[in-house]
């Protein structure tokens, strides 16, 4: 009996019951499960005893016998009494609330806007189910054994149908590639970016169609798949299956007719491949000629690898596939004793972020993702350290609160939740607030930024997560500080007056230095890229491009046009002088290379040119003489070279002497008849290459320069283009200016300029706020101080020297802090560029002076109010 | 009829508690269901039933005094009430009123 006495049912299950069941129930309650369980003892044995009991407490878990919560209990009405007190102290004190509302609402929009940009550039093409198979083929140009020298994406059109047919791993593999291409609808004709890719691309990457089969859209040669928006755009219905329109796929060919059968979803923003009008590849203007041809490298290659495939194994077997295709560079290799280069995969996920492979889509440097990221947090922070100094500034007032709530009984845990969901409250009013702002600077924000974000679309369940949770976190970096400082008082020092609070302390003023220092970094920062940037775009770039148009040449092939047009433009008085080149600045170029009698490789880039080349854009002759058109052997065996050139040819080779070695567009060891000055003919990012100028006939010419009298660019331009449609009335006709094309080559430089300098404003904007709040509060504690000085004959100017003696020091800091390190980032980023302008200081002085103007001025405002304040009032004030 | 609905199960509680007479109360109103009806019940349902009862006023109901037995709780014992006798007998003479119309022939198939 005894060993049986000793048998209790379950203490887990007995406390819990206890736990959740309503006092009133629970005797019978317990009773009954007590009972049935010395029953089952007896007869069922102690385990199942246990066992039933724990089920039968399970089963007794139900609504009506759950506790219900009282009326009346402790911590709820805390709770409750703390959301009042939170939105009392909102309403009472209406500018700290302001200032900490405002702040932290600029700072999640900056966040949430930076966020989204970077979520956009880590996420590309991830919305294809089959991202962890496709691979993009890269090749490693190799410039010895073990160096290469750059990486291409680009590859000659048989290699995707061959390494399909001959490595099993490839499911599938696709060329894609991308021009702009004129296109004519009834009597619009207008340029567009053209895509051709394999049947096979559609159902390799998710590119969904509205309508039209994946398999079959691109079968058909005269096949055109559009996007829904282009579909609207052209034809303002997306229900134009077997419409048609034309494309001139090329310079020298007519239009051609394209029937559309099949209208593809919008491609989202964040896809490497972004096409809008997709024509089967074989419809590529270069395919007919060169589609068994290895040695022009033009459109890019994916492959669909075998899930099951061992994708190591297969990328060293995919190294050397092309020594199966290409004799002669196996050739190279047999005599270089390397290979000139290797295939390689390259991820789906990692394309767009490679800035180092060449291809057909911009990519772009998660460099600045980073410093972007940086920024939204460096702007978060200042906002979050609003909202501390301000707690402190304010906490005199709010000492007394905290003593009583604890005299009352609060405990330390019950204060430090109080403070928190204060903050808590007020950053998620600034969360909703910053929604609205999102939403109104998205547009703004996707110009800066150069993306396609749509708000509907960023509106989904992970960024929703992240800004909630991106809420909280404000709220708890802001609330730290006055939950625990504030919360650890002891009430009797309160009540006795011992602790001075409020006003500023050394951690307000740490902040303080802090958000300024960080202010400073980013006001200089944008300081110095707006000069570098100007720099770029306003350099001597040794020529002269101001009033020069460039024609796009498309009149070629067709001689007795192109002589009519340059007819009427000898006889347009409003046009000084024009010449022709193979191609204009910005615009492509020829790149090659030669190898010297020593065995040097010189690299050089060769522009064709007409005889007014060099007059028309004033590049001046340092040595020798330029091209005379009357001379035959000029247009034979003669080449102008600029310094560049010669320094890489060294001292010996003098102006008279040929080149050795060179053999390129007709020209062989050339000789060098004059030298010119160095002109910048690409982005000043890079150093000065060796250029080749020659007006032997060649090939034609891509583009037509013209020079106009001053000012009368677009006169010229409009009467040139009437000429051009009366003569050739089928040929689009497109032009630029010169200064513009060279300026585009700056567009990222500018982008980001202006992006850092909206988040410097956006810095500044906050920390002056911030300052200005603190301000505020530090003056509202002393005005019984300041009506003393009043009284004893203190002026604004007194005031305003003490208010600005409590700052002073730590705003020097702040620049002791910042200066190091923006210049040291700053010389990092310039020294990206081959030229670029040094740190001035004395424009950096100017942006200090400009910054700490704007501090005095918010002093000042304070010390005329303190200033202006009754002084009777003052004095009375207890 | 409101107020006197009864479902099945609580129909058969009521049944027991009457049965019982003053000895009903949870675990031995679940035996006897389980003895006459071999219905395996688990006690947490005769307990809502039970409670469900006495809202509707068929049961009362009163705390026993302390006993050596289950560690000491209270037994808690039902007893019906005249409502609640009258909510059985009607259900009873509602059943009698059908049973007694069933004809003898309708026994199909």
């Amino acid at each position: 009996m005894k060993s049986k006495r000793e048998i209790k049912p379950p203490g887990l299950a007995g406390s819990f019951l206890r736990g959740y069941c309503r006092p009133e129930f629970l005797e019978e309650i317990e009773g009954d499960v007590y009972e049935l369980f010395e029953v089952r003892v007896q007869s069922l044995g102690p385990l199942s005893a246990k066992l039933l009991f724990v089920w039968d407490v399970l089963r007794f878990f139900r609504w009506s016998n759950i506790k219900r919560i009282k009326r009346f209990n402790s911590s709820q009405t805390m709770v409750k009494n703390n959301i009042i007190v939170a939105l009392r102290v909102l309403r009472r004190q209406r500018m700290a609330s302001f200032i900490n509302t405002l702040s932290l609402t600029l700072g999640i929009t900056a966040v949430t806007l930076i966020y989204f940009f970077i979520n956009e550039e880590f996420t590309f093409d991830d919305f294809h189910s089959r991202k962890e198979q496709i691979y993009r083929v890269v090749k490693d140009i190799y410039e010895s054994e073990n160096t290469v020298s750059y990486s291409s994406g680009y590859h000659p059109l048989p290699l995707a149908e061959k390494l399909a047919e001959d490595l099993p791993e490839i499911v599938k593999s696709t060329r894609i590639g991308q021009d702009e291409f004129f296109i004519r609808l009834g009597d619009q004709m207008q340029e567009e970016s053209v895509f051709f890719a394999d049947a096979s691309m559609l159902s390799m990457f998710d590119f969904p169609l509205v309508i039209g089969d994946k398999t079959t859209v691109l079968s058909n040669p005269g096949s055109v798949v559009l996007s829904e928006r282009t579909a609207k755009r052209l034809f303002n219905s997306t229900d134009i299956i077997g419409e048609s329109f034309e494309i001139k796929l090329g310079r020298d060919v007519a239009f051609k007719k394209f029937q559309v059968t099949g209208i593809a979803e919008n491609v989202p923003s964040n896809s490497t491949i972004q096409f809008d009008i997709l024509l089967p590849y074989n419809q590529a203007p270069y395919y007919e000629r060169y589609k068994d041809y290895w040695r022009l490298n033009t459109d890019e290659t994916y492959v669909l690898i075998n899930s099951a495939a061992d994708v190591q194994a297969f990328e060293s077997k995919l190294a050397m596939q092309w020594t199966n295709y290409m004799p002669r560079k196996v050739e190279d290799m047999e005599t270089n004793g390397f290979a000139p280069f290797k295939y390689r995969l390259q991820p789906l996920s990692e394309v767009h972020l490679d800035t180092e492979v060449g291809g057909l889509s911009e990519s772009s440097d998660p460099t600045y993702s980073y410093i972007l990221g940086v920024i939204g947090l460096i702007i978060l922070l200042i906002g979050c350290a609003n909202f501390m100094i301000l707690s402190i500034g304010r906490s005199s007032s709010r000492a007394k609160e905290i003593a009583v709530r604890k005299v009352v009984g609060a405990a330390k845990k019950q204060l430090v939740f109080q403070f928190w969901s204060e903050a808590l409250i007020l950053s998620l009013v600034s969360a909703a607030l910053a929604i609205g702002l999102v939403y109104l600077l998205l547009p703004t924000f996707n110009q800066l930024s150069d993306k396609q974000m749509e708000f509907a679309a960023l509106v989904n369940g992970q960024n929703i997560l992240a800004l909630t949770g991106l809420t909280f976190i404000a709220g708890v970096i802001a609330g730290i500080y006055p939950a625990i400082v504030l919360s650890g008082l002891k009430s009797l020092d309160v009540f006795r007056r011992k602790i001075k609070l409020g006003g500023a302390n050394l951690f307000t003023k740490s902040l303080v230095t802090f958000q300024f220092a960080l202010s400073i970094v980013l006001v200089l920062g944008t300081i110095i890229i707006y000069h570098q940037v100007d720099y770029l775009k306003n350099k001597d770039l040794g020529f002269d491009g101001k009033d020069v148009v460039v024609l796009e040449n498309r009149l070629e092939g067709n001689e007795s046009t192109q002589q009519l047009l340059k007819s009427q433009l000898e006889a347009n008085p409003d046009v000084l002088r024009f010449a022709e080149v193979s191609s204009s600045f910005a615009k492509g170029r020829f790149q090659s290379s030669f190898e010297t009698k020593e065995g040097r490789e010189i690299p050089y880039f060769l522009y064709r040119i007409s005889g007014n080349y060099l007059p028309l854009l004033e590049i001046p002759v340092l040595e020798g003489r330029q091209f005379d058109g009357k001379l035959a052997s000029d247009t034979t065996e003669a080449i102008v070279v600029n310094g560049a050139f010669m320094r890489q040819m060294g001292p010996d080779f003098k102006v008279g002497d040929p080149v050795e070695g060179f053999s390129n567009a007709g020209l062989n060891a050339p000789m060098v008849i004059g030298v010119v000055e160095d002109y910048h003919f690409e982005s000043l990012s890079t150093e000065l290459r060796p250029v080749v100028l020659s007006i032997k006939r060649f090939s034609g010419f891509q583009h037509l320069l013209i020079k106009t009298m001053p000012g009368k660019a677009s006169d010229v331009v409009s009467a040139l283009e009437a000429n051009w449609y009366e003569l050739a009335p089928d040929v689009p006709f497109s032009y630029s200016f010169l200064e513009d094309d060279m300026k585009s080559q700056y567009a990222k430089e500018q982008r980001w300029a202006r992006i850092i300098q909206y988040a410097a404003i956006w810095a500044v904007v906050i920390a002056v706020l911030g300052l200005m709040g603190l301000v505020a509060l530090s003056v509202a504690g002393r005005i019984k101080e300041f009506g003393v000085r009043k009284v004893l004959g203190a002026n604004t100017w007194h005031l305003f020297r003490i208010i600005i003696r409590q700052y002073a020091l730590w705003l020097v800091v702040a620049l002791v802090i910042a200066l190091p390190v923006v210049v040291y980032i700053m010389k990092e980023w310039l020294n990206d560029f081959a030229y670029h302008v040094n740190i001035s200081p004395l424009l950096l002085s100017g942006g200090v002076t400009v910054l700490f103007g704007l501090v005095s001025i918010v002093l000042a405002i304070n010390a005329v109010g303190a200033a202006r304040r009754s002084t009777m009032e003052a004095l009375r004030l207890e | 009829m409101k107020g006197t609905q009864l479902g099945e199960f609580e129909e058969l509680v009521l049944l027991t508690v009457g049965a019982l007479y003053d000895e009903a109360y949870g675990v031995a109103v679940m035996d006897e269901i389980k003895n006459e009806t071999k219905r395996s019940v688990n006690i947490s349902a005769i307990h809502s039933a039970l409670r469900r009862l006495e809202e509707k006023g068929f049961v009362k109901s009163r705390m026993g005094g302390a006993t050596n037995e289950r560690g000491g709780r209270r037994k808690r014992y039902f007893v019906l009430t005249s409502y609640g006798k009258k909510a059985l007998d009607d259900a009873q003479s509602l059943r009698m009123k059908l049973y007694n119309r069933i004809p003898n022939m309708s026994f199909g198939n």
